[in-house]
Parts: structure tokens; C-alpha cells; sequence
């Protein structure tokens, strides 16, 4: 256990010292631990602002039946997401324990232990996050719970049952994981088996449960339902947790016991299983342990690209017809760039630009179906293109997320294209833009269709959206340029919030100008010359500053 | 020494490596080659206990690398194609953890200096893996495999990556090795360093052992006299049929 509480104590440290030995590290770094510093400091504040004397004004009697049924589902939902994270190979192993850890003779049982014990600890921080925020709110909420008996004990009896279940669901994954992903047929089919299994128990429980609630919507089905043998049964890890939470508000150890020895005794049951298996452990991470943590790494530094390369290794890909097309097409010079970009945004971002044409449409037509009326109203269609500036803002950042990490990792192959770096990003920047254009006639056309009169405003919305997302696009790059670390976590939050501020800042004149001459009465049709003029403007400044860092950038650094 | 015995991995249905044998003896450098995806490193992989063998045992020096994995591995050192190491440590961390897991801590702090000068690692000694090239890696790779008391060796293309007097280095060090008693398996696809440097080699396609022997031997057995290693391995790896006669080349030890 020694090596492995060094190795893990070391890269803490030393991960820490990394993220403040440059400045731009350091900034990022700090501005991360502020941003999620505030939310404590803010829930703290409200604690102590919070006087005792207010709560005995407004509560409401305390009902064994209905606080022990709220316990159980909240337990139940627990449980449930518990299992979800639980059925992914375990392990969280990296290539380097692959390398250099199994071929130790440290003992896989050892490795394992610290894995579950490792796990277990990192399952607590975002509830330990949640409590400081929410803390004190439930601490309201209980204290408005009139006439209810232990209520001091509830906090640490609620902390230990959710502890243990934690720990009860990580055992378990690792028994199941085990299982089920070793390197044959058959842990296939125990897989699938599972996989289905599991799959119909929850829908059919949670279809039962939406019908009976619709039924008849009361305090009364929900008790009712926390009560149902079968439930109880599929959510036993929940039912355990909820009687020894019953235990300490009655005051009944019997209740307490019986809840707290099934979870402990689940926990020595699967852990048993776990240790059983553990000859397995290595060979799954060696052989399939990093497809799942792959593609996780890849999610979470939003590299679209290499989710979608990974997934093509996985043979997941289909053929897509338009990805063909555009593959057949012969382009030159700088529109190689727009056709290289096309290509790839068919092939690996179709389903996220699908995604966005639907949200785009239910955020437009949503606000329109509700307000409009007999006669036409300039609120609607300033409404519309508010929306539509939104759906370009997801989609622009979400595109040039993506799109320029892309850039970034294949700085060796396109920096020596015959193209000057300015010139390259301002293409990339137009490349992006693409989806744009399609998320602009998207939400143009399902307007008019719903409302023809909204023509003049959708039109004038088609013409205004690639330059508006120009603009993002290109302060997008900007920020990516400044802080390009993808593989750091802080600086990769910080460049998300710098995105945010940089965007307004870029788009602020145009948007300005926009809404007053919108105001003003002026028809949209028109407002997309100046609002275009200078957001082309903008993006052109823009592309001259990205331009300089892209030229100086060094992906070795 | 290292024993190989009807190894055998497969992945659902495809079968990575098939009835492989190899006994190495101690004193003796074998190098194993063959084309891309014939199965060497998932072989390695396997010998040095971070595969689980779908048939057969490895064992090292006596010990059943699955049955007896501690005693196993604390004889065996492997050195991986592209090492994968972890990125926040420092070389010199590295080194120590390396030593804590085999439990060489009390020889540490001497050998660690040895092992920092002779692979160029000492102005490095204090920087995190993350920020060193893939040579440096490589090289401090090969440092951790030295960290302890192995006398059985495995080597996956040892030589990628290293600079001109890294892989002089290295190959002194294999000898070295040899010399001492230990017994090396080098995975290589430098044909004329596998030619000089290995005592014996064992061609592999396909996950199944094609021929072994030394250079002379496979000559004489495959009937290509007056043929280098190259011309050896593309005629025995390429599309035609051949495969060796097993009861003549493979060898069996007793236990």
C-alpha cells in the first residue's frame, strides 16, 4: 500500500506545483478555485444570516410516513446513479499502470483494495461540495419540519448511510466489472445479459411509479409506493439507507441495525466477489480498460474529434452519404480549409449539429407558439432573433470548442501548409461558421412555417447569424490561443469562463446596434448590413491577433 | 530463466497469440521478431503478468507468473515499446516508486545514482516525466527496469526512440545483463542489432511461432543458406506457406 500512497500523494503535489509554475497557469488555477470558493463563501453567509426565530414562523408538522418515503426515493435516485457509474469498467487505470505498476510484484488484491478505497473517496467530493452549499438549506428545511424527533442525528445518520452505500456500489461495480469485461465471449453475453436485465427492471420500476403517481398525485401513492415490496427490493441498498435514517429519527436501534448490517454485509459480499476475481483485474485494463476512459478523457477536454477518431477504432462509425459527397469534391487553395472542415463536421459532428437544429428549433418556435396573437407584435420577432443569437452562441462555442483543440493538435501538419498563419485562422474561423448557416435557416424556416408573418425577421436572422457567429467563432480562437493547455482541468475551466466574457465584449457592438435600431423600427433585412459590417470587421481584427499567437504557438510547450 | 509453455491469448475470437513456447535460459540474449501484429508485444504482455494467458504458463525461474505472481515478478524486469509513465512524477520519484514496489529501497540511493549518470538522467533527476522527450522517457523506462534484482528480462523494441549513444548504452547493458547470468527476450524490428546481439532468435507470425534457432540454424532448417536475417525473416514472414516442422525446432526443457 506504501508505493501506492506515495505514487498517489506525489502526483497530488506535484499536479498542484504544475498548475502555478507559469502565470497563465497560476491565473487559471486561482480563478477556478475562486469561482467554486464563492459558492461557500456565499452558503456560509447565508447560514449566519439566518436567525434562529424565523423558522418557528413558517413549518410544517412533521410526518413520519411522508419523511420516510421522501428518504426513500432520494436514497432510491442515489442508488440508481450509483449503479449507472457502477456498470463502466472499473478501475481508473492509466497507461502508465499498465506499464509500469502491474509488472510489480505489489499484490492485485492490494491494488484493488486502494482502487475501491480510492474511488470511494472521490465519490464523496461532489456530495461533500453539495452539503456545503446546500447545508443550509436542509438545515432550514429540518428545522421547519415541526415536532420531528432526533433531528441532530439525521445529518450524520443521512452522511454515514450514504457513505456506505457508496461504498456498496463501487464494491459492487468491481464485482461486475470484473465479470463482465473479461477478454471472451461469454463475458460478453454476462454482460449484455446484465445490461438488458437491469435496463428493463428500472424502465418497467419507473414507468410503474410515473403511472402510478399520474393516477392519483398524492402524499398518500408516494407513501404508498415507498412501501412496495418490489421496490424495496430492487432498491435495497436505498431501503437499508432509509431504515437507518428511520432508526435515528425514532430512536429505534433495531431499525438502525437492520439497515446498517445489509450495507455492510452487501459491501463484504461484493467485495468478496471482487477479491475472487482479481486475476482479471489487469488483463481488463490492459486489454479494455482504456476504450471507456479514453473516450472519457476526450469528453472531458472536448475533443470532438478525437471522440469521434476513438470511435472509428471502435469500429462505431457508420458511412455517412453527405460525409461521401463532400469527400468526392475538389476544392483549391484556402477552400481546402472550408472543405476539410466540412468533411469533418459531416463525419464527426452530424449528430451534435442535429442536436443543436433541434434545440434551436424548440428555443425559437416555443416563445413564438406561446406569444403571438391576431396582430403581429415586434416583441415576437425580437424575441425570435434573440433566440436564434442564442442557438448561435451554443452552437459557435460548442463548434470552435472542438473544432480549434483540433487546430491545436495538428499544429505540426497544418502550420506547414502555403498559407500564412493569419490567413489559416481567419479560414478555420469561416470554416466553422458553417453549421451556422444551417442553424440560421433551420430556425428561419420552422418560423415562417409557423407564422408567416415572421418572414422579414427570419430572413433578416439567416443573414445576421454566420456573421454573429463569425465573430464568436473568432474571439473562440483567441482565448483557445491564450490558454491551450487541453489536458489541464483548471485552465481548461478558466478557458470556458474567458469564453464567455470574450464573447460578450466581441459582440457587444454589433448587438448593441442591432437592438437599438431594432427598437427604432428598422426592418431586420437592413440591420444585417451594419450588424454583418461589423462583425466581419471584428473577426478580421481578431483573426490578425489569433493569427500572431498561432504563429508563435508551440505545441510542445 | 524464463519458460515459456503453450501460451496461448485471445480476444473473444480472435486469437493474438497461439501456442507459443520459448524457454530462455539464463546467460542467453533471444531476440523475437516479426511483422506488425504477429503478436509480440501481446506475448511480452503476458509473460510479464499484465496479461492473463488464455492457456498455457510462464513461468520465471520457477515461478507461475498467474499462480505465483509476487515471487514471479520480483525476478522480471519489462521495458515496454512506448512507455507509458506517470507524468507527475519526477525521474527521481520515478525511480524510487519503482524500487518501493520491489522493495529495493535499502540499495536505492546507491544504485539510483548509477542509474541517473549512466542514462544521461541526472540533469533531469528533478523534473517531472511530463516534460521530457520521448528518447529521456525511453530512457528512464529502461532505468526502472534496472531499479531491482531482475534476472529475466523483457525488452519490447528496447532501441525505438533512443539516441545513437542511449542505444550503444543499452546494448552494452543487455550484454552486461547477459554476462551476469540473466536471460533477455528483445522484441526488435532492427534486423542487423537482432543478427549481432542475440544468442538465438524466434521469428513469430500471425501469434504463432514460425521458426527458432540461431541465424546459422534457421538457415540450415529452412534450407536459406548464404541468406542474411532480412532476406530470412521476408521470405519465412511473407505470404507463403511455409512453417516449421515443430518437433524438429522447438526446444523442451525439463522442469
Amino acid at each position: 500500500m506504501k508505493p501506492l500512497l506515495f505514487l498517489t500523494g506525489k502526483s497530488i503535489v506535484n499536479g498542484v506545483k504544475r498548475a502555478v509554475t507559469s502565470p497563465r497557469r497560476l491565473i487559471g488555477f486561482l480563478v477556478i478555485v475562486a469561482y467554486y470558493a464563492q459558492f461557500v463563501v456565499r452558503s456560509v453567509m447565508r447560514s449566519n444570516s439566518y436567525g434562529p426565530g424565523s423558522a418557528r414562523t413558517v413549518g410544517f408538522e412533521y410526518q413520519e410516513e411522508r419523511v420516510q418515503a421522501f428518504a426513500f426515493f432520494l436514497f432510491a435516485v442515489i442508488s440508481l446513479v450509483l449503479f449507472l457509474t457502477s456498470m463502466t469498467p472499473k478501475g481508473g487505470f492509466r497507461p502508465a499502470d499498465v506499464d509500469v505498476l502491474f509488472p510489480t510484484p505489489i499484490n492485485p488484491k492490494i491494488v484493488l483494495i486502494f482502487r475501491i478505497l480510492r474511488d470511494s473517496i472521490a465519490s464523496m467530493v461532489i456530495p461533500i461540495f453539495f452539503a456545503i452549499v446546500a447545508g443550509g438549506s436542509a438545515q432550514r428545511l429540518l428545522v421547519m419540519l415541526r415536532h420531528m424527533p432526533n433531528k441532530g442525528a439525521v445529518g450524520q445518520t443521512f452522511s454515514l448511510a450514504y457513505i456506505l452505500m457508496a461504498l456498496a456500489w463501487i464494491s459492487i461495480g468491481y464485482a461486475i466489472s470484473l465479470f463482465t469485461n473479461r477478454s471472451d465471449h461469454q463475458s460478453e453475453k454476462n454482460k449484455k445479459l446484465i445490461d438488458w436485465g437491469a435496463g428493463v427492471l428500472i424502465t418497467v420500476s419507473i414507468a410503474y411509479i410515473a403511472w402510478r403517481m399520474q393516477s392519483d398525485l398524492s402524499w398518500d401513492t408516494f407513501v404508498e409506493l415507498s412501501q412496495n415490496f418490489g421496490l424495496r427490493i430492487l432498491f435495497f441498498t436505498a431501503s437499508a439507507a432509509k431504515m437507518m435514517l428511520a432508526g435515528a429519527i425514532d430512536g429505534s436501534p433495531l431499525s438502525g441495525a437492520v439497515g446498517f448490517l445489509t450495507l455492510v454485509g452487501t459491501i463484504a459480499i461484493a467485495l468478496k466477489l471482487a477479491m475472487s476475481q482479481v486475476e482479471y483485474l489487469y488483463d481488463q485494463a490492459a486489454a479494455k480498460g482504456f476504450k471507456s476512459q479514453d473516450m472519457n478523457r476526450l469528453q472531458r477536454s472536448g475533443d470532438l474529434y478525437g471522440v469521434v477518431a476513438e470511435r472509428a477504432r471502435q469500429g462505431k462509425l457508420k458511412r455517412s452519404r453527405l460525409a461521401g459527397w463532400i469527400s468526392r469534391q475538389r476544392w483549391r487553395g484556402h477552400f481546402a480549409i472550408i472543405w476539410k472542415e466540412m468533411l469533418l463536421q459531416a463525419r464527426g459532428g452530424a449528430a451534435q449539429h442535429i442536436l443543436i437544429g433541434l434545440l434551436t428549433l424548440t428555443m425559437v418556435l416555443l416563445p413564438i407558439s406561446v406569444g403571438r396573437g391576431e396582430k403581429f407584435d415586434q416583441a415576437i420577432g425580437g424575441i425570435f432573433l434573440a433566440m436564434l443569437g442564442f442557438a448561435v452562441f451554443i452552437s459557435a462555442n460548442t463548434t470552435a470548442t472542438t473544432g480549434f483543440i483540433e487546430l491545436l493538435r495538428r499544429g505540426d501538419f497544418q502550420k506547414p501548409l502555403p498559407f500564412s498563419p493569419t490567413t489559416l485562422v481567419f479560414w478555420e474561423v469561416a470554416a466553422k461558421t458553417i453549421p451556422i448557416v444551417f442553424i440560421g435557416l433551420t430556425a428561419a424556416i420552422g418560423a415562417t412555417i409557423l407564422d408567416s408573418r415572421l418572414l422579414g425577421v427570419a430572413l433578416g436572422g439567416l443573414l445576421m447569424a454566420p456573421t454573429f457567429g463569425l465573430v464568436l467563432t473568432s474571439v473562440s480562437l483567441v482565448i483557445v490561443l491564450l490558454f491551450p493547455d487541453i489536458e489541464d482541468a483548471t485552465q481548461r475551466g478558466f478557458r470556458g469562463l474567458m469564453m464567455l466574457l470574450g464573447s460578450v465584449i466581441a459582440a457587444l457592438p454589433g448587438m448593441g446596434i442591432a437592438i437599438g435600431l431594432y427598437l427604432l423600427g428598422i426592418h431586420p433585412l437592413i440591420i444585417a448590413i451594419p450588424f454583418g459590417g461589423l462583425n466581419v470587421v471584428a473577426a478580421v481584427g481578431l483573426s490578425f491577433i489569433s493569427g500572431g499567437l498561432y504563429g508563435s504557438f508551440n505545441p510542445s510547450e | 530463466m524464463l519458460q515459456v509453455e503453450q501460451l496461448v491469448k485471445q480476444y473473444k475470437s480472435f486469437r493474438a497469440v497461439d501456442d507459443l513456447s520459448i524457454t530462455i535460459r539464463p546467460g542467453e540474449i533471444v531476440g523475437l521478431i516479426g511483422p506488425n501484429g504477429a503478436g509480440k508485444t501481446t506475448a511480452l504482455r503476458c509473460m510479464a503478468g499484465i496479461l492473463r494467458p488464455t492457456a498455457g504458463n510462464v513461468l520465471i525461474n520457477g515461478f507461475d507468473v498467474v499462480r505465483d505472481q509476487a515471487r514471479a515478478k520480483a525476478q522480471l524486469a519489462f521495458v515496454p515499446e512506448v512507455p507509458s509513465l506517470y507524468e507527475l512524477l519526477t525521474v527521481e520519484e520515478h525511480l524510487k516508486f519503482v524500487a518501493m514496489c520491489f522493495n529495493t529501497m535499502d540499495v536505492f540511493d546507491q544504485l539510483k545514482e548509477t542509474l541517473l549518470e549512466r542514462y544521461d538522467l541526472t540533469p533531469k533527476r528533478n523534473d517531472l516525466v511530463a516534460t521530457l522527450s520521448k528518447g529521456m522517457r525511453q530512457k528512464l523506462s529502461v532505468a526502472c527496469a534496472l531499479v531491482h534484482n531482475a534476472n529475466v528480462f523483457l525488452f519490447d523494441e528496447p532501441l525505438i526512440g533512443i539516441d545513437p549513444a542511449g542505444a550503444k548504452e543499452l546494448k552494452d547493458e543487455l550484454v552486461r545483463s547477459r554476462n551476469a547470468g540473466a536471460a533477455l527476450l528483445v522484441s526488435t524490428h532492427l534486423l542487423d542489432t537482432a543478427e549481432r546481439l542475440c544468442d538465438r532468435v524466434i521469428i513469430m507470425r500471425a501469434g504463432r511461432k514460425v521458426v527458432e534457432g540461431t541465424v546459422d540454424e534457421i538457415r540450415t532448417q529452412t534450407k536459406h543458406e548464404g541468406e542474411s536475417l532480412e532476406e530470412l525473416f521476408l521470405s519465412l514472414t511473407g505470404d507463403g506457406d511455409w512453417t516449421m516442422p515443430p518437433p524438429v525446432l522447438v526446444e523442451k526443457d525439463g522442469p
